[in-house]
């Protein structure tokens, strides 16, 4: 009897700390994902909340009618402008995440083979401006990148060049702000493999008659590929959808989907047309977010 | 420290078949020189002045405690540490700089360092891939190895699916599929369990035999040192203490700490009172006087250390028969009666106020069946087992 | 360590802070015009000061962080503590997707989704009647709480579970032994958890845009509007004043997470 009621105060227990991260998560990251599927079926009105009700009640048949409008992602198929800016995104975001990777992977490596004393300070320095203000971060870039900034003071300081260079607003910019904002996500996965890496299994393969080089490509690498998976996807599905660095960095050169959402919701008010753009991202980015889910969940057994 | 009785005896028979072949087996006798090896960390010195020749074809034991600096001294000769100073000269050539994989020589890692991406047979070629070997000959030899470890049925597994055991085995074929000239082996065993280790050690020496290679082990277990070894070098605080065969290094160590090390020991405080050619005297502590047969020469009153190996000692019931003079004979009472099985310990307090450890061999069912805890005794042993060192 | 490696570490660095020092030099400036050196001056400090809707926007930007960063600690500890000690039940993936997809969901996403729903709550329940620092704190738990986990957990599961047994063992209840033993020793992990979910929320846009009411401009909110315009010296001593704030508390949080290590 007792067991049985310890049993069940059990459960109770466990169900006190599931549910509270279980029920908010449910409620304010699933469940929205529905709202924006059924505005994207809707039609945008000049009124407050700025679209037409999905359901309507027809009173000459006593029923209530649901009205699906497609022509939301018809209007996404028709207009190219999305298909570029998603296509866009993409090549964007695969970009930098190969560009972060290519610099994140040495500066993880040399961290985890730096003496194990000075590998937390190494790392504390990574993450430093990573908890400082994203926004703050790339709105430096502006003062560097601009016509007066200061390359270009220091290049035609120099004699380097007699004009300034165009470098905001450019691609190039928008590299570079994406590469800066998203190195540390690349890194600390990275690292976080390579530090569990035992140094015998390169000692082995050096035994073997591996030079340094091949020893990196036939064991350090392979055994690093949960590290690139976690690293990409932390950069490359964000970055898909970012909006701050390109409104800040590129101008009118870089058409990217964030943005396009954003001015869709907020300047043309068209909501229903930004939840549609919003449902087709996601289901672009559902197979990294599910390798992304898998890469972790692994992680975690 | 385990008591080394029951390997010994046996050790003793096979050692002089060892050492009779010897001469026939093994090559080169400076195949491997330490010259002077110095290593330091820092300020810290791991290896120091560390001189040593190694032969073609033999099994050397590196033997000493936690930290002797056994490891550093494997690792410079297989190009993992820089030399600090001195020279390490393999089959003629300096080591000094040559990189780890031009070194022909191979490393068995204590962790065994099995590559966990790769199936055990791309774990045992790799170092044929290495080398670029033809992939038919890799083929061969893969499967020739993997046979002589009797791993055949387990080629296409990944390292985490295979036993301790078998993880050591694939260590050893990925090491000897290379046919290098040496093979290092680090605590080849460390991970495995008492029988497990037994039987592979008889397995290693099988292997050492049929392919006559050179072996360097590195140990902590004196046992394993003993049963496996053609010579053991003692280390202790970077320093080798003393190098030499099994045998020698039990029956005549050069110092205390050997002695200590190699075996259990028994040990009395005490001052020659006499020495007449080998034969000398000496008081320990409450006034009981040894027999003592040495080598060496001591002066009247000096201060010694005497020790006896608890296996030399025997044990029998007070009123027995009184013991030759050649032989000491002490009493005292049982204070502790371990049965082993094959053997039996006992602790005796001497009359004098010291405790000795006694091993004897459980050959027969004798009247020492009934020598229980609290009994009178008389512990004997003969004079020729017990050395003298000076304090 | 091969020096190839080394100079991308050091040169990956200036990288990552040469663009901070930049933006600390130049709040110094005293000139209008941003890239040319005027002479030294705290001028757009005093300015930043005498700023009414700079401070007033920290103010709520300070609040939402107070919140969020709490609520999503409360949370994302409960989470780890499912995630670690309750092994497997049924629902385990769908949980721990649940709680880990924010960490990549590109903002956009989440903001308008949030927006969308706490829209469609009002017509149907009234609540929340408006949006403001009630809808921003919701939205940002709910993107925090992921990293929150990413911080504690690990220090969850390295921890040794034998210490929860002995107290269990000694007669403590689950809760209590929570309490007594879990929690103070994950405590300096919880302390960056906090530190990290609050520096989120602070530093937020998208989703506090979208989510965001008349009257609740957020800190990120204004600097946004402000440097859409035009680049102003004022936003250098903003940014210098967060990075200066930023470091010193992370400072202060590792040197007492090292203390924690040592003891
Ligand atoms: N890379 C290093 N840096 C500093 N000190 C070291 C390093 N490697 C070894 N040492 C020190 O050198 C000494 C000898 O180490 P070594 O590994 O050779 O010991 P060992 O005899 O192999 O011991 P064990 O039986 O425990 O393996 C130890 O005191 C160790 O702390
Ligand atoms: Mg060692």
């Amino acid at each position: 009897m007792t067991a049985l009621l310890r049993k069940s105060r059990d459960r109770l227990g466990r169900g006190f700390v599931l549910l509270p991260p279980f029920l908010w998560m449910f409620l304010f990251f699933l469940v929205p994902f529905l709202f924006v599927l059924k505005i994207s079926f809707s039609e945008a009105i000049i009124a407050s909340p700025p679209f037409a009700p999905l359901f309507e009640y027809d009173p000459d048949e006593g029923v209530v009618r649901a009205v699906l409008r497609f022509f939301n992602y018809g209007y996404l198929i028709d207009d190219d402008l999305y298909l570029r800016a998603y296509l866009n995104s993409l090549k964007v975001a695969a970009v930098s995440t190969v560009i972060c990777l290519l610099i994140g992977y040495p500066m993880a490596l040399a961290i985890a083979r730096s003496p194990k004393a000075r590998q937390p300070l190494l790392l504390v320095l990574i993450m430093l401006p990573f908890w400082t203000s994203l926004l703050i971060r790339v709105y430096a870039w502006i003062g560097i990148l601009r016509q007066d900034g200061v390359v270009n003071n220091i290049l035609m300081g120099l004699g380097v060049i007699d004009e300034p260079l165009v470098l905001l607003q450019t691609v190039f910019a928008t590299y570079v702000g994406i590469v800066y904002a998203y190195l540390p996500f690349m890194i600390l996965p990275l690292y976080a493999v390579l530090e569990k890496q035992d140094t015998s299994l390169l000692e082995a393969a050096r035994d073997l008659g591996a030079r340094p080089i091949v020893t990196f490509m036939s064991v350090t690498l392979p055994l690093s590929t949960t590290g690139i998976i976690a690293g990409s996807m932390l950069v490359f599905i964000p970055v898909v959808g970012e909006f701050v660095i390109p409104a800040l960095l590129s101008g009118n050169s870089t058409l990217m989907i964030g943005k396009v959402l954003w001015t869709e919701f907020f300047s043309n008010r068209d909501w229903p047309v930004a939840s549609a753009v919003a449902i087709v991202m996601l289901v672009v980015l559902l197979i990294p977010i599910m390798i992304f889910q898998n890469q972790q969940s692994k992680e975690r057994n | 420290m385990p008591a080394s009785g029951p390997a010994f005896p046996v050790l003793g028979d096979t050692m002089e078949d060892a050492a009779q072949q010897a001469d026939v087996k093994l090559g080169q006798p400076d195949f491997i020189q330490f010259k002077d090896v110095t290593k330091k960390f820092g300020d810290f010195t791991a290896v120091q002045n560390v001189s040593l020749d190694i032969r073609e074809g033999e099994i050397f034991c590196l033997l000493g405690g936690s930290g002797s600096g056994k490891s550093t001294l494997l690792r410079m000769l297989a190009g993992f540490e820089t030399i600090t100073d001195g020279r390490i000269i393999l089959d003629g050539e300096d080591v000094a700089g040559v990189p780890p994989e031009r070194l022909p020589l191979n490393m068995m890692f204590q962790s065994y360092a099995l590559f966990p991406h790769m199936s055990v047979e791309r774990n045992v070629g790799y170092g044929l891939r290495r080398d670029g070997v033809p992939k038919a000959e890799i083929a061969t030899r893969v499967a020739e190895t993997l046979e002589l470890v009797k791993l055949t049925d387990f080629a296409k597994r990944k390292p985490s699916q295979l036993s301790g055991g078998q993880r050591q085995r694939v260590a050893l074929a990925r090491c000897i599929v290379k046919k290098p000239k040496v093979l290092l082996l680090d605590e080849p065993l460390g991970a495995l369990d008492k029988k497990l280790r037994e039987e592979t050690q008889q397995e290693l020496l099988n292997i050492q035999r049929t392919l006559g290679l050179t072996f360097i082990i590195v140990t902590h277990d004196q046992e394993e040192a003993m049963t496996m070894a053609d010579r053991i070098g003692v280390m202790n605080l970077g320093q080798i203490v003393q190098v030499g065969p099994p045998r020698e290094l039990y029956e005549q160590p050069n110092s205390l700490f050997i002695a200590d090390f190699v075996g259990a020991l028994n040990r009395f405080d005490g001052v020659v009172t006499s020495q007449v050619g080998e034969n000398a005297q000496v008081r320990v502590q409450n006034g009981m006087t040894l027999k003592i047969l040495s080598p060496y020469e001591f002066n009247e009153g000096e201060r010694v250390k005497v020790t006896a190996r608890p296996e030399k000692l025997s044990v029998f019931p007070a009123d027995s028969n009184e013991a030759p003079t050649a032989r000491n004979a002490l009493q005292g009472q049982v204070t502790f009666v371990g049965y082993m099985g094959d053997q039996t310990d006992y602790r005796v307090m001497l009359d004098g106020g010291v405790e000795v450890k006694i091993t004897e061999q459980n050959h027969h069912m004798s009247t020492k069946i009934a020598i229980r805890t609290g009994d009178k005794v008389r512990v004997d042993w003969p004079a020729r087992s017990t050395a003298l060192y000076s304090a | 360590m091969p020096r190839f490696l080394k100079i991308s570490l050091w040169i990956g660095m200036a990288f990552l802070y040469v663009p901070i020092f930049v933006l600390i030099i130049y709040s110094f400036n005293s000139s209008r015009r941003g890239s040319v050196w005027g002479g030294f001056s705290t001028h757009w400090y005093g300015e930043l000061f005498r700023d009414e809707k700079i401070l007033q926007a920290a103010w709520i930007s300070l609040k939402i962080g107070v919140y969020s960063a709490t609520g999503a600690t409360v949370l994302g500890v409960l989470a780890s503590v499912v995630l670690v000690r309750f092994g497997a039940f049924k629902g385990r993936r769908l949980f721990s997707s649940l709680v880990s997809a924010p960490l990549v969901m590109p903002e956009v996403i989440t903001g308008i989704s949030l927006l969308l729903l706490f829209i469609s709550a009002e017509q149907f329940l009234g609540w929340p009647a408006q949006r403001g620092i009630l809808t921003i704190t919701i939205a940002h738990i709910t993107f925090c709480t992921a990293f929150v986990i990413v911080v504690v957990q690990p220090r969850l599961a390295d921890m040794d579970s034998s210490l929860e047994e002995a107290s269990r063992d000694l007669g403590a209840g689950p809760a209590t032994t929570f309490c007594l033993v879990t929690l103070p020793i994950i405590a300096p992990a919880l302390m960056s958890a906090w530190l990290l979910a609050f520096i989120l929320s602070f530093d937020d846009l998208v989703i506090a845009s979208f989510t965001s009411g008349p009257g609740a401009t957020t800190l990120p909110m204004l600097i946004f509007s402000k440097i859409k315009i035009a680049v102003s010296p004022d936003v250098n001593a903003l940014a210098t004043l967060i990075i200066l704030t930023v470091g010193i508390a992370l400072t202060l949080v590792m040197l007492g997470l090292r203390k924690g290590r040592k003891q």
